[in-house]
């Protein structure tokens, strides 16, 4: 088989490889590369970017369905305990934040930290929280990280969508500052099973 | 109850080439057979997924194959059908 220089999109092959099985993923990426080889000769990279993110794409699709397939139980259970559990830490970030600026007394010796850190500061502490919580998530999917934090992840920005809605017609205009933060929160649950992945895809070293 | 199940329209379009292929049934092989007789574009990832679940239904048995260096050293995934028993 002619080879081509051409590579495949780095991020989609990285998407695909987080989010299928360990025990399919080599011979899935090899199959993409293998079709983007020879669409790339016969028809030019671009052409062949553009298919590889199609088939990346449709490919994640299908592996999230079979996530919850292939293991119902486990990969419901990690999605609905990681929504409780972000339910349970969400108010952690703010008493804890309050505690320390009082115990240091930084409204007093420093006003402006003690602004960021009580504005700020606790949209940082929930985006840490939620990273926490899809380490969490991540560790009990067993196999089906990506599945089970985007699932979260997609969940939780739904719900974020749902009360922007309710707060545009309710004219509370002034909420919709939060977005980027809430927003922010369900991708930090993804980076937390990012994290779980690439720690479990790392190879073991040398004894 | 039998462990082989029920078996969908798209179960045996992903499964027919198999026979057509013999030992050649990899991942591209079938999909590119499934597109030439359907004329409709199928993703690696559905084919996978079926012939996945037909292998837990007992109608598909896979392998590993050998890595290959057109393939950056990733391994081919052969499919085939178990003798019935």
């Amino acid at each position: 088989m002619p080879q081509t220089s051409v590579r495949p999109p780095r991020l989609a092959a990285w998407l695909v490889d987080s989010f299928t099985p360990r025990e399919h993923a080599e011979s899935i990426l090899g199959d993409l590369l293998e079709e983007f080889s020879d669409l790339a000769l016969k028809s030019g990279p671009a052409l062949a970017r553009r298919w590889y993110w199609r088939q990346s794409i449709r490919t994640i699709a299908q592996m999230i369905g079979c996530g919850f397939r292939i293991s119902p139980l486990s990969t419901t259970s990690s999605v609905v305990a990681g929504f409780l559990l972000r339910r349970f830490a969400s108010g952690l970030p703010e008493p804890a934040i309050f505690a320390v600026l009082r115990r240091y007394r930084l409204f007093d010796h420093h006003f402006n930290a003690y602004v960021f850190f009580a504005s700020n500061g606790i949209a940082i502490g929930h985006i840490i929280v939620s990273m926490f919580v899809g380490l969490l998530v991540a560790l009990t999917a067993k196999g089906r990280e990506m599945v089970a934090t985007t699932t979260l992840g997609l969940v939780l920005c739904a719900m974020t969508a749902a009360s922007a809605c309710v707060w545009v017609t309710e004219g509370r205009n002034s909420f919709l500052w939060m977005l980027p933060w809430n927003f922010a929160d369900s991708f930090a649950i993804v980076i937390g099973g990012v994290i779980v992945r690439m720690r479990r895809s790392a190879p073991t070293p040398l004894r | 109850m039998s462990k082989y199940g029920y078996v969908g329209e798209f179960d045996h379009i992903a499964s027919l080439p198999l026979l057509h292929l013999g030992d050649r049934a990899y991942g591209v092989r079938v999909k590119q057979e499934i597109e030439t007789r359907t004329g409709h574009e199928v993703s690696v990832g559905a084919i996978y997924a079926t012939l996945d679940r037909l292998e837990v239904k007992g109608y598909v048995k896979s392998h590993l194959g050998e890595p290959t260096p057109e393939r950056c050293g990733r391994s081919k995934r052969f499919f085939g059908s178990p003798p019935w028993v």
